[in-house]
């Protein structure tokens, strides 16, 4: 073997890649060659230095606000398209909700207990005019249902009513964000949709918490 | 049938498990984010972010474009996790992304600067301490071409066949690259 030769096996021979018959020539080679052995010692070394490489390198500054903002850009499309869907089937929802909202009222009046005071079916008096005309509907709306909640609070597993609260919490949050925004676009039929839907659970969950505190 | 399914799925754990503790962790992060949890999603970008930094770092050369490909690869995985079966661990999924992400962007830039595979390796840095990163530095001076060979074989330990598939380029150019870049690198740390 020439030193060319060596040079140019040199790779698969560290790599263990090398034939056998080629890998005996280039040794014996290498071990009357200084040059070559030079060459083949530093490409040992190379490759115990590669080895010991560190596998992670964190990043010298933080990425994932980066990443946050561009998974966000590629969700807001898909949010808007799955609202007009809803939208669709709120058409529905919302010709019917009055109906439906009648119904739980009474399903709530005739339930377990009957109870003085508000009745649970206050969500009905949570128009969207009384949203859009004073926060003090809101607010009133807010009470009769932490009242009727109370009424049935006794009968329920602490947990269970800290879940109604915190879930009540999340659709009131929600439903004051969409009532600015209905302020800002009265005529968008989207976020009227939106809001009636909101109300549409917010009646669903109270009626099962009732139900619950019935079977209880 | 169930019975066999049951028993792959316990093989499956056992596997990951043997992998790595925090691979049955992985997959559990794994299922929530699939099913649009972000917050899961973030827990493997902490877990994660630095192999693949190091692997897009070493592959591009430089911080700039490192980041920027982290983070495609990131976005990437988000878009891709539906495809994340769980039949190997979530880091050796995401890894191969990361590697297909960071190629498919350097092929573009190799295609434009196909000069670069003749250019001569610029000077490391050498005020660089220490070795590792005076290898660290030596790896990033080589022309594209050969260092992102390089890095593919001996660093993260793909073979010539595969490196040509990736980049499609002839597997006796991936040994070409491979040559040029040790040789300079031995030239380099001997100097
Ligand atoms: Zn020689």
């Amino acid at each position: 073997m020439t030193c060319q030769e060596v040079l140019e096996c040199l790779d698969d021979y560290v790599d263990g890649q090398l034939p056998e018959d080629d890998a005996r020539e280039l040794r014996e080679h290498v071990e009357s060659c200084c040059t070559c052995r030079e060459e083949e010692a530093a490409a040992r070394v190379l490759a115990s230095h590669v080895a010991g490489l560190p596998k992670s390198v964190p990043p010298a500054r933080e990425l994932w606000p980066g990443i946050a903002v561009r998974l966000d850009a590629l969700e807001a499309p898909r949010r808007a398209w799955k609202f007009r869907v809803n939208g669709l089937a709120l058409l529905t929802a919302a010709a019917t909700l009055a109906v439906i909202a009648a119904g739980a009222y009474s399903f709530l009046e005739g339930g377990a207990a009957r109870r003085d005071g508000p009745a649970p079916g206050i969500v009905l008096s949570s128009t969207p005019a009384a949203c859009l005309g004073s926060d003090a509907g809101l607010e009133q709306a807010q009470a009769e249902q932490l009242a009727a909640l109370r009424d049935c609070e006794k009968a329920l597993a602490p947990q269970t009513i800290r879940i109604v609260r915190e879930n009540l919490d999340i659709l009131d949050a929600a439903s004051r964000t969409l009532c600015s925004a209905i302020e800002e676009d009265p005529a968008n039929p989207h976020l009227m949709l939106r809001w009636m839907a909101l109300q549409q659970r917010k009646i669903g969950m109270l009626a099962a918490v009732v139900r619950l505190s019935g079977a209880g | 049938m169930e019975r066999a399914g049951e028993s792959s799925v316990r093989e499956l754990a056992e596997r990951e498990m043997a992998v790595s503790g925090s691979a049955l962790e992985d997959a559990v992060l794994a299922e929530r984010a699939k099913a649009g949890d972000r917050a899961a999603f973030e827990q493997l970008y902490r877990g994660h972010a630095g192999r693949a930094y190091a692997l897009c770092l070493r592959l591009a050369g430089n911080a700039h474009d490192a980041e920027d490909l982290l983070q495609e690869a990131f976005v990437r995985a988000w878009q891709k996790l539906h495809t994340f079966r769980g039949d190997s661990a979530f880091g050796t999924w995401f890894h191969r992304l990361s590697v297909n992400v960071v190629i498919g962007a350097l092929r573009a830039k190799l295609r434009m600067r196909p000069a670069d595979y003749v250019e001569c390796p610029g000077r490391a840095a050498s005020a660089s301490p220490g070795l590792r990163l005076d290898l660290e530095a030596a790896i990033a001076q080589l022309p594209d071409g050969a260092r992102i060979v390089f890095v593919l074989h001996d660093v993260e330990g793909y073979r010539h066949p595969e490196i040509a598939a990736l980049l499609g380029i002839a597997v006796g150019t991936s040994k070409v690259q491979l040559h040029r870049a040790r040789h300079a690198l031995r030239k380099e740390l001997g100097s």
